[in-house]
């Protein structure tokens, strides 16, 4: 059903995008104090419950694995991954249960990998003449930022990453 | 039995109104790829080959016979004239119906129709092929009574399934299975509660009948998985016939223990190791009969391959009454390829040296013989087994033989685990591999060679603190140390006392693969839904203990350093 539904979502997606000429959906999401996008089509689904279990001798970054409909996934902490602290607690020891868990399952390569967020904001539907180019803005907003939007439902300020960047 | 495809294939022939035939063939195994060619080659203008199906019987010891299943539009003595080269029998495969009334829809075909009488030859005199005569290994040259010839019909018994959706299956049925669990947790929590006596007595008989459904569908599922060992053996048998004659050794093959069953999955990747280690029996291990006649030892040496059930495993056992491994041999090997310390030959007992050939790099062949010793070492073996869960064990005497020993889990679906907490991680630890679990009083750690051990009914145990294995930090709120248990694990016939906070319990779980991205990370095989959400990562048990005593090893090469 589910799977279903997704499909609907996806073919309705690809419609929307023709019929507004080249709108892309983003989904935003907030790590640490700045608000973060990706584009849509990437993130296979918003996870926003379960458990962390970290595994001793991960690589840096890695912050658990989790059970995702039947399946083992990797959990990465975005945060760290672009420099920001996430205001989720490293944990320390013993299964760490989030009180309001966020995690995007994305595909990346050949691995569905999850990645913690601090909170999913809103969906964005952006053209490109509402994102302005990373390299106009100046350097400190890091090389993993493709683009600047300043969408007018809010006025916040929203990063958007190039997938690329996460690759653990 | 025939896959989808040729099932596919043969309904399209069928239909198409082309006729089935059976053409059946003796092959030498020494020239089997070369005339299957020049079969498929003769053939291929007249029609298609379906499949081949080895029938199994008939054969010799270095011949196989095929049915090879084919359609054509050509009658059958066209196609006797134009196959007669090859030897063997050719029948038809008779339609149900006449072909009159062969408006062949698919369900007319003899395939499909279980019980009807499936195949018969259309007259036996002008099934016999002419040909015939030149092979005298031929069975008798009178088809096959009917009832022999099951080999197509069995189709409509049985099922290939792709292991894969077996393993959805089973992967249902846990999740079924913990979300059981939960409801009983639930239903606990409600049952003070309850005045209702009635209902509750209900639900319990409920819950007992949900049990033992779940029980009897993982059962059933597991079953399914099962093989018997007799087809790999049976391969084997073959590849070492051969293997044998090419290095002129002879040698009897005793095979026991064919119809033992294990999971699917298992055989197929078992069936590489024990090529190997037969091709290592034959090559290194038996001598050469007049080596053997000289040492006052039967000319033609002796290789036993059996299987057997213990339990929850299989051991496979691969023995020969060879030269044995020289442990000196071994040892030099070793010290050249500086796999160990010269420190440290000392105190390396004997079973250690002969399981230095597991490591990578070490043949004690001077150069590499032409069976064996084709890039894939005992180090891959080993591997390869325990990927597997499995443990491989070799035993040698100098002049007696040789014996490796795998013992295997005897199914990778569904694992049997001591869960266990250390410093708040909670880790499970296959019990296929758990000797036994034992308080630990700290009193009776003492110290050997650096590294902690106690002792355990008079022998002495090594022990390792999963908590600094793993580099744990303490959880936050202390365990209160006093009561430790060691789970005394085995590794093969070497074991290693771990030592956790404490024991949860036992529990039947579904391992399933950590991804990619932890694929380097070592001493884990896996993770297992433990219930209520919670992931439990299953050890590697096999792979940790050698870590630790690798880990010795390095220690004491350094220390053996810093003193020279």
């Amino acid at each position: 059903m589910r799977a279903l539904a997704k499909r609907g979502r996806a073919t309705r997606q690809v419609e929307r995008r023709q019929e507004d000429g080249g709108l892309t959906e983003y989904l935003a999401f907030r790590v640490g104090s700045s608000t973060y996008a990706l584009p849509v089509s990437i993130v296979r689904e918003i996870v926003r419950s379960g458990t962390l279990t970290p595994v001793p001798r991960a690589p840096n970054g890695v912050l658990g694995i989790s059970s995702f409909r039947g399946r083992v996934v990797t959990v990465i902490d975005l945060g760290g991954l672009l420099g920001v602290a996430c205001s989720v607690v490293q944990p320390t020891s013993g299964p760490i249960r989030i009180p309001r868990l966020r995690i995007l399952m994305i595909d990346v390569g050949q691995e569905t990998l999850g990645y913690l967020v601090d909170d999913v904001v809103q969906v964005y539907r952006l053209a490109p003449r509402d994102v302005e180019s990373a390299t106009t803005v100046g350097s400190d907003v890091g090389a993993h930022v493709t683009g600047i939007a300043r969408p007018q439902e809010s006025g916040e300020v929203v990063l958007l990453l190039d997938p690329k960047a996460l690759l653990p | 039995m025939l896959t989808e495809y040729e099932e596919h294939r043969l309904r399209l022939n069928v239909d198409g109104g082309f006729r089935i035939y059976r053409l059946r063939v003796q092959f030498s195994l020494l020239t089997i790829d070369a005339s299957l060619e020049q079969l498929k080659a003769t053939a291929k203008p007249h029609g298609e080959i379906i499949t081949y199906l080895p029938t199994g019987e008939g054969a010799g010891a270095d011949s196989i016979e095929l049915d090879i299943l084919m359609a054509s539009k050509r009658t059958l003595s066209e196609l006797e004239g134009l196959l007669g080269g090859m030897g063997g029998v050719i029948l038809e495969v008779p339609r149900k119906r006449r072909a009159s009334e062969a408006s062949a829809s698919p369900s007319d075909l003899p395939v499909v129709e279980g019980h009807l009488p499936v195949y018969e030859p259309r007259g036996s005199s002008t099934s016999v092929h002419a040909e015939e005569d030149r092979k005298p290994r031929a069975p008798s040259s009178v088809p096959p009574p009917e009832g022999k010839l099951g080999t197509v019909r069995s189709v409509t018994q049985t099922v290939r399934v792709d292991i894969q959706k077996l393993d959805r299956l089973m992967n249902a049925v846990s999740e079924l299975a913990i979300v059981k669990s939960s409801l009983d947790r639930l239903f606990d929590r409600i049952r003070p509660q309850s005045s209702d006596r009635r209902s509750v007595a209900e639900l319990v008989r409920l819950s007992r009948t949900f049990d033992r459904q779940l029980e009897s569908m993982q059962q059933g599922i597991l079953e399914v998985r099962m093989v018997p060992l007799g087809q790999l053996f049976e391969r084997l048998t073959r590849v070492a016939r051969q293997v044998g004659r090419n290095a002129n050794k002879q040698f009897n093959l005793v095979v026991t223990g064919a119809e033992t069953e294990v999971d699917k999955l298992i055989v197929e990747e078992l069936s590489d190791p024990l090529m190997h280690m037969m091709r290592n029996a034959i090559d290194h291990g038996i001598e050469p009969p007049a080596v053997r006649a000289a040492a006052g030892k039967p000319e033609a040496g002796t290789i036993a391959l059996n299987a057997f059930q213990k339990g929850s495993h299989v051991l496979i056992e691969l023995e020969d009454d060879g030269g044995g491994i020289d442990t000196e041999r071994v040892l030099e090997v070793a010290l050249a390829r500086n796999l160990i310390n010269p420190a440290e030959v000392r105190s390396t007992s004997r079973r250690d040296i002969l399981n230095l050939i597991f490591m990578p790099g070490l043949s004690t062949r001077a150069e590499a013989g032409e069976i064996s010793g084709r890039g894939v070492g005992m180090d891959v073996v080993k591997t390869n087994i325990s990927k597997l869960g499995g443990v491989i064990d070799v035993q040698s005497e100098v002049g007696i033989g040789t014996k490796l020993a795998i013992t295997l889990p005897i199914t990778l679906a569904i694992m049997r685990v001591l869960v266990a907490e250390v410093e708040g991680h909670t880790f499970a630890i296959p019990l296929a591999n758990v000797r036994e679990a034992v308080q630990l009083s700290e009193s009776d750690v003492f110290t050997v060679d650096g590294h902690e051990a106690m002792s355990l009914r008079g022998s002495t145990l090594r022990l390792a603190r999963l908590s600094s294995v793993f580099e744990l930090e303490a959880a936050r709120r202390p365990t209160r140390t006093a009561k430790r248990f060691v789970v005394v694990t085995m590794a093969g016939a070497a074991r290693i006392g771990l030592v956790v906070d404490q024991l949860v319990g036992g529990r039947d779980v579904v391992m399933k693969a950590l991804g990619g991205s932890l694929r380097a990370v070592r001493g884990f095989a896996g993770a297992a839904d433990l219930g209520d959400e919670q992931l439990g990562l299953v050890l590697d048990t096999p792979s940790l203990y050698e870590e630790i005593v690798a880990g010795d090893r390095r220690r004491v090469a350094a220390a053996a350093g810093r003193s020279a």
